[in-house]
């Protein structure tokens, strides 16, 4: 069916294929093995139409396939890429049907989704649903429906590049279901990997590429993993004692997989203990910029340098120190190239589990500023539909109201506008402290005096239930007088409004050893809800309930303390809920919010 | 649906105390019966108990998901629903009217919204049977429409339909043949005031097609981007 005979592809002054020459069959899966730099992802471009060769023919049912996208699909080509193209503005079903021969506009939004969710079951890909945006899918999802995209179209040859290599094992084993199922169906697939227990798993054949060249072709049936292992690294199926060596050195590849975060220190140490050197004697220090692929290991006076070649060239370099000036041994060159093939993969492991983790973290902000903004909307709306509906009522040209009612609406406009007035002025405090622009009004003031001052912004019932002891003879401290009270206001508030009437509220201040003012809110009452208690001052956090507002006012209070230099926390008490706010006497100028931790060089632990 | 005769009743489940009051005095200076609750479970209770002739529910209730009370009553009764919400998404709304919603209304609205809503639900969702179209009956394949009895069967068998879908059915059924545009369904379905709000047909059109096992859409035509057909004789 794809036969490819001779074929060379150069980039420039370099060789990126020397000679390949391939054949998959109707029906049959086909391995591609090699190292990062092999040649896998050239290969997969130029039978995808995507790359020109130099030299050499690819032929499919015997016709020779011409260069282009389009020549490749018109031969019912199809191909899964390693670094997923998906449209991030569609959901699944858009990514999934982009392109077919029905376009979306001329099915119905229905018959859209149910065509989309028809071919996901027919593929068996249940776990993805049609509607979900392409943006919320994990690196798993977004394999299997790149999966699902290239199957859609009806292939009769499939080109899988690494196509598992950021999944997770339920989803590979998916796949791996599906590709098995699509080849007894008369599909032809080549599955470039570098996972040898997947060629192991799926390959009718296995072909291996190093440095350009097809090498080797083994059949699964009668080889072992480490024949493959061998032939990867540049040896060739001989001598026990060497495939010993190398299914020992496997190993340390296998647990590095098992655990990414700490797969390439484990690297290290099993390459330093195979050269017999200390662990120390060996860095891995990542190339800044992708630069052209070096095959070669230099020698610079004692040490070694071992360059590490990924997808897009040498992403890394291993520098290994040594006592003795002497050029590695045709054994120990064989060992680098093995290593280094391990380290390339161990790094791209890591990008891989740092870009998911990202994405996830990315995905579960967005989650909870929706929730945030819907809670909000709520908020503003419930006010503004009571003020909105009785001044409508009273103007309503059908109805002449009774005094009390006139008297009730007029009562509810007014204290319902109040509300959505507080409202957004905690909107503005929020946005403006999120933004870091909160405008403040420093002079010295006595915490005592602006404790009292916000106490008697409480309604009468609440003032009485106020229990204020506090220090004698407090420093007067550089701060918004203001802006503090607003924050006791808040507090005492929260406290007072979610506790019942019998519940007491304490508030005590004290001058702490180094100068600061300490400053503590307590209540006797329920305590906090143990879903706010994990994080109090992140509105985005909060889940609706019948007494909780927007729940800004906590992120403000933190906002207002974090302004003045100081710090707010709750305190891990057994009975109510205590809040402790530590202000300095006087603040440090504006914070200096170009001032970002230095982000740590995740090589430093791996050399260290 | 409530004898003629009688106020008509309407069932709020609502939580906010200022909405319940605003509604309620509104209603019942214009006659309507009002029935309040906030939870989800004595909604559904008061549904069979008081026979209401319209629910105005509220979608964010603190202990229950308005979508899913949407649903249920939808399956215990034909009963007029207008979902209000404080959320104004396209999505939400299509999902209120697929959960069986007649009606989709955003907060904040007016009272003269409210009650256009209201009297425009009720009069889609309990039409008497007009003398003219007593005896008529309209058959289609396997499917018999009794416009005076407002029956539908197929092969036989008794298809529920709430008042609006049958209503919608009656217009398409008794314009036999003729391609009725999306905004003359709209207005003399739902009224006037609904001549562009597409989706609501969309989600009707569907609906009606499932209950009618219609599903290669051979008995309800679609006409793309201009309206529906009722196939001819």
């Amino acid at each position: 069916m794809l036969e490819v005979t001779g074929l060379a592809v150069g980039f420039g002054e370099e060789q990126t294929l020397e000679r390949v020459d391939l054949r998959v069959n109707a029906g049959e899966i086909v391995a591609l093995a090699g190292e990062p730099g092999a040649g896998k992802t050239a290969l997969v471009r130029c039978l995808s139409g995507d790359l020109q060769p130099s030299s050499g023919t690819i032929r499919v049912d015997g016709r020779v396939l011409s260069t282009g996208l389009r020549a490749a699909e018109h031969h019912g080509i199809a191909v899964v890429w390693q670094d997923l193209a998906l449209c991030e503005t569609l959901d699944v079903a858009g990514n999934l049907l982009l392109g077919l021969e029905s376009s979306a506009q001329t099915l119905s939004t229905n018959r859209f989704y149910a065509r989309a969710a028809g071919i996901l079951a027919d593929l068996g890909l249940t776990s993805l649903a049609v509607a979900a945006p392409a943006s919320s899918l994990s690196g798993s999802q977004r394999g299997l429906l790149a999966l699902a995209m290239a199957l859609a179209r009806a292939p009769r040859i499939l080109l899988l590049d690494e196509p598992t290599a950021a999944m997770g094992a339920s989803e590979t084993a998916e796949l791996e279901q599906l590709l098995a199922r699509k080849r007894d169906e008369g599909l032809a697939v080549l599955l470039a990997t570098r996972d040898i227990d997947q060629m192991f798993r799926l390959a009718d054949r296995i072909v291996v590429l190093r440095q350009g060249r097809t090498q080797d072709e083994l059949d699964p049936q009668d080889s072992h993993p480490d024949d493959v292992a061998a032939l990867l690294a540049g040896g060739s199926v001989d001598g026990s004692a060497r495939r010993q060596l190398i299914r020992l050195h496997g190993l340390a590849d296998s647990l590095a997989v098992a655990d990414p975060s700490s797969g390439l220190a484990l690297i290290v140490s099993a390459l330093a203990a195979a050269l017999n050197l200390e662990r120390s004697s060996i860095s891995v220090v990542r190339a800044d910029t992708a630069q052209t692929p070096a095959e070669r290991v230099i020698v610079d006076g004692p040490n070694w340098l071992v360059p590490v070649t990924g997808p897009a060239g040498t992403s890394a370099l291993i520098t290994i120190r040594r006592e003795q000036h002497a050029p590695p041994s045709r054994d120990e060159l064989d060992l680098l190239g093995l290593y280094a093939g391990y380290t390339a993969a161990a790094l791209e492991r890591q990008e891989a589990e740092a870009a998911q983790l990202e994405a996830e973290a990315l995905r579960r902000s967005r989650e909870l500023q929706r929730q945030f903004l819907s809670r909000l909307s709520h908020e503003l709306r419930t006010p503004l539909t009571a003020i909105r509906g009785y001044a409508s009522s009273l103007l309503a040209p059908d109805i002449v109201w009774d005094e009390e009612s006139q008297q009730r609406f007029l009562e509810t406009i007014a204290s319902e506008s109040a509300r959505l007035g507080r409202l957004v002025e905690d909107l503005l405090d929020f946005s403006a402290i999120d933004s870091g622009v909160m405008r403040m009004q420093l002079d010295w003031c006595q915490p005592e005096l602006v404790i009292d001052a916000a106490i008697a912004c409480l309604p009468d019932a609440w003032r009485e239930r106020v229990v204020v002891g506090q220090q004698a003879g407090l420093p007067p401290i550089w701060a918004d007088h203001d802006r503090l009270e607003q924050v006791f206001v808040n507090l005492l508030s929260n406290a007072l409004r979610h506790n019942d009437d019998n519940a007491r509220v304490t508030v005590t201040s004290a001058q702490r050893s180094d100068g600061s003012i300490e400053l503590l809110v307590s209540d006797n009452g329920a305590g906090l809800p143990p879903e706010l208690r994990r994080s109090p001052f992140d509105s985005t956090r909060r889940q609706r309930s019948a007494t909780a507002g927007a729940g800004l006012g906590l992120s403000i209070t933190r906002g207002i303390v974090a302004a003045h230099g100081g710090h707010i926390e709750l305190l891990d008490t057994n009975v109510g809920a205590t809040f402790r706010i530590v202000l300095p006497l006087e603040a440090p100028l504006p914070a200096d919010s170009a001032s970002r931790p230095v982000e740590e060089d995740e090589m430093a632990s791996a050399s260290a | 649906m409530h004898e003629g005769a009688s106020r008509t009743r309407v069932l709020l489940v609502e939580d906010d105390p200022n909405i319940v009051d605003l509604i309620r005095a509104n209603l019942s200076v214009r006659g309507y019966d009002t029935l309040v609750c906030a939870d989800a479970d004595l909604a559904l209770r008061l549904l069979e108990t008081e026979a209401p002739d319209m629910v105005l529910l509220d979608l964010m209730l603190p202990d229950a998901d308005g979508m899913e009370l949407c649903r249920q009553i939808r399956e215990r009764s034909a009963v007029a629903v207008i979902v209000v919400s404080a959320r104004g998404g396209e999505r939400d709304k299509v999902t209120a009217l697929n959960m069986g919603a007649d009606d989709y209304m955003t907060k904040p609205f007016s009272v003269e919204e409210l009650l256009a809503r209201i009297t425009a639900t009720l009069r889609r969702t309990r039409v008497p049977p007009t003398p003219e179209s007593t005896a008529l009956t309209i058959a289609a394949g396997d499917v018999v429409i009794d416009l005076g009895r407002q029956q539908v069967t197929r092969g036989g068998e008794a298809i529920h339909l709430t008042p609006t879908e049958f209503a919608l059915l009656r217009e398409l059924a008794t314009n036999r043949g003729k391609l009725l545009t999306h905004a003359h369904l709209l207005r003399h379905v739902w009224g006037p005031a609904y001549q562009t709000e597409t989706e609501y047909l969309r989600v009707y059109i569907r609906r009606l097609r499932s209950k009618l096992g219609d599903d290669g859409a051979q008995l309800i035509l679609t006409a793309p981007r201009a309206g529906y057909r009722f196939a001819p004789d």
